[in-house]
């Protein structure tokens, strides 16, 4: 699985490379979720910063608040109290315009239930973000590269339906990657698979982040990411710690 | 987004909702078939009404009726008709969007008509004849369909006469009342309207087992010569004059003509007014012909017309036209209820897919997308359903105009000015219909895209 690493260099982006570089700031942190009269108060102040090159592994319950975070970070929620930095962007003052393209060009997610769009092939599953790109550059030699890299040689053209747990979470990797993210967000990456496929994914993270210079930051109610991380935050009561 | 990118996500919707985006292309299908049906109807009917029938770009303008003393008090002693004054045509020529102003003299005398028998095998004849003269000008664009030129003949005669004996035939004598001797005159040229020509051809010919002029038979026609008798009729005498023939030639057909009657060069008519009826019938016009060309300005010389105590011979034209209006607007208002109804169901229709698709859009944002390209994106969508509609619509009603021509041409007898077809199709019709066509599927998918757009991607992710 480290081949990964080779294969994705170089990297077009380079200042984000100094590990000291901070990719995303939360200052404070609060959201709550209102339902009718019911409220719920998940995140109550939570700050964090992750940085270039680091694996960062949030610990919490399920729904301590992990994902809602990571939405926050990630510009997919826009409700919330605090403040929140990513590339030195304040993503309240973006329109929703720059916010996308800063998603789209420089932030990459993983998902849990992987989030692949069954009616397209592997490959244009990980050039889906293409679709979007103000660019036109043809992305498919690096989608084909970063499949063989993550051991989906040959399956270009294959459905996703075809595809199992681990290779499916593979795809949603190769995706995230396309554009060579300065910021990962990985919400339960390993929550699917198998021990052995979930610390295969939890290496190739932390190849990611040694040679990339990629910010992971995962999430995960389990000890199998931790193992991997640089740094471990707790997330409980609305609080890291 | 790109368009590139664009249209491999249409691609890819297409190929995944062909049942439910087919259902929305069907409505705007019909809704545009119906509507570019009718309005082709409604404007190849108007053509054929308002280009042949009653021509609307020119309006001609009299006297009022109720001063006319009519033909049988021109036989009784009834005084000169009321006419148009020569400065009257100045001051409508003088009139903004006029572009011609002829003047027009009717015979004011009893007169007949008689022959035809290289046309028909046998004379035929009219107990009773009316005569407009018209300035050959106004029918100098057509002249170069006529057989022969339509001008006096008198202004090229040099031979003296004192009966037709003296002149080579076809020519006359052309000897006015009391003179002692004429000039030997080619017979006079006389044009016909088509609607004389229709009404003969569908009509008279018929009822009297005479064979139609037809296309071919007008080819013939024209260079037929007859006699014309001046000065009496079935009605009786004229008060001055003598009784006597001439010679008239059928020069062609004009749209320019009197619809029921002959039409002569206007120095014929004043010449033989003068003779039969005095030198009063030839001072003015009995009418005016005020050509406006197409899109000209007609209420204008109407107005005009009216502060001068002048009205419009015929409003045919005008009410015609409104018909016409009226009836393809309520036809297209059907059409308009049918597009409506099936901007309704394409709105259905993409709510129902942004709601399946709900999760799809939540990715795609998380991947990158804004709010305004799933906007686009859906939209876009809505409006290739618009296109192929469009597209469909016009191909389904250019086919039923073609079958209902067929049908008309092989199962409805004729009828003056049956025309080969009851359509026309302009480009703007096309280009209109496929405006209509995505402005209707556009208008359906707003709403869907406007939620598309506004989907809360951390939700619906975490729903998916």
């Amino acid at each position: 699985m480290s081949e990964v690493v080779a294969a994705t260099a170089p990297v077009a982006e380079a200042p984000l490379r100094a590990s000291s570089d901070v990719v995303a700031r939360a200052t404070g942190v609060s959201k709550r979720f209102v339902d009718g009269s019911a409220s719920r108060q998940v995140l109550a102040g939570a700050s964090c910063e992750v940085h270039a090159g680091e694996l960062l592994a949030i610990l919490g319950a399920s729904g301590s608040g992990k994902s809602t975070l990571l939405g926050i970070l990630g510009g997919l929620d826009r409700h919330w109290e605090g403040k929140v930095e990513v590339l030195g962007e304040n993503l309240a003052t973006l329109s929703d315009v720059a916010l996308s393209h800063l998603r789209g060009a420089r932030i990459g997610f993983v998902f849990q239930a992987f989030h692949l769009l069954t009616h397209l092939s592997v490959q244009d599953n990980v050039l889906a973000p293409a679709l979007f790109s103000r660019e036109a550059t043809d992305w498919t030699p690096r989608a084909i590269e970063l499949l063989s890299s993550l051991g989906l040689a040959g399956r270009e053209h294959d459905s996703i339906a075809h595809l199992s747990g681990g290779q499916r979470q593979r795809v949603a990797i190769a995706r995230a990657l396309l554009f060579r993210p300065a910021l990962l967000l990985c919400d339960e990456p390993t929550g699917n698979l198998d021990d052995e496929t979930g610390q295969a994914i939890a290496t190739l993270f932390r190849d990611l982040t040694r040679r990339e210079g990629v910010a992971v930051l995962a999430a995960t109610h389990s000890g199998r990411l931790t193992e991997s991380a640089d740094r471990v935050l707790r997330l409980e009561e609305g609080k890291l710690s | 987004m790109r368009v590139r990118a664009l249209g491999k996500l249409l691609r890819s919707d297409v190929a995944r909702t062909r049942g439910a985006l087919s259902s929305g292309t069907f409505g705007i299908a019909a809704g545009i078939a119906a509507l570019v049906f009718f309005v082709a109807l409604g404007l190849g009917v108007r053509k054929v009404l308002l280009g042949d029938v009653f021509p609307i770009d020119q309006v001609e303008l009299e006297p009022p009726k109720g001063t006319d003393p009519g033909l049988v008090g021109l036989l009784f002693g009834g005084g000169p008709p009321p006419g148009i004054e020569p400065a009257q045509i100045e001051e409508l020529r003088a009139v903004p969007g006029v572009e011609r102003v002829f003047p027009k003299l009717r015979t004011a005398f009893p007169s007949s008509a008689r022959g035809g028998k290289e046309l028909f095998g046998h004379d035929v004849g009219t107990s009773e004849l009316v005569g407009d003269g018209i300035e050959p000008s106004l029918v100098a664009e057509e002249a170069s369909r006529f057989a022969f030129p339509f001008v006096d003949p008198l202004e090229s005669a040099t031979v003296s006469c004192k009966d037709d004996a003296a002149c080579a035939a076809p020519q006359y004598c052309e000897r006015p009342s009391g003179a002692e001797e004429g000039k030997c005159s080619d017979p006079v040229p006389v044009l016909v309207s088509r609607y004389l020509v229709e009404v003969f051809d569908k009509s008279i010919a018929p009822a009297h087992g005479l064979p139609p002029i037809g296309a071919t038979l007008v080819e013939r026609a024209q260079g037929v010569v007859f006699t014309m008798r001046l000065g009496e009729s079935l009605l009786g005498k004229a008060k001055h004059g003598e009784v006597r023939v001439v010679r008239a030639r059928l020069a062609g057909i004009s749209r320019r003509a009197v619809d029921l009657g002959i039409t002569l060069p206007l120095g014929v008519v004043k010449r033989w007014n003068v003779e039969y009826a005095g030198e009063g019938a030839a001072g003015s016009f009995s009418s005016a012909t005020v050509v406006t060309g197409e899109g000209g300005d007609t209420a204008r010389v109407l107005a005009k017309a009216a502060s001068m105590r002048l009205e419009p011979k015929d409003t045919r034209a005008r009410d015609v036209s409104v018909l016409v209006s009226g009836i393809t607007a309520l036809l297209s208002l059907v059409a308009a209820v049918i597009l409506l109804v099936s901007a309704a169901n394409i709105a259905t229709t993409f709510r129902v897919l942004v709601a399946e698709r709900r999760g799809e859009i939540a990715l795609y944002r998380a991947l990158g997308a804004s709010g305004r390209d799933v906007g686009v994106w859906i939209l876009s969508l809505a409006a290739l359903v618009g296109i192929v509609g469009g597209a469909t619509g016009l191909l389904v009603a250019w086919l039923a105009a073609r079958l209902c021509d067929r049908l008309a041409r092989t199962e409805l007898p004729d009828f003056p000015f049956k025309p080969d077809t009851f359509f026309a199709f302009p480009a703007w019709v096309a280009l209109g219909a496929f405006g209509f066509a995505v402005a209707f599927a556009l208008f359906g998918a707003f709403g869907p895209a406007r939620r598309a757009a506004r989907v809360d991607p951390a939700l619906a992710l975490a729903e998916r």
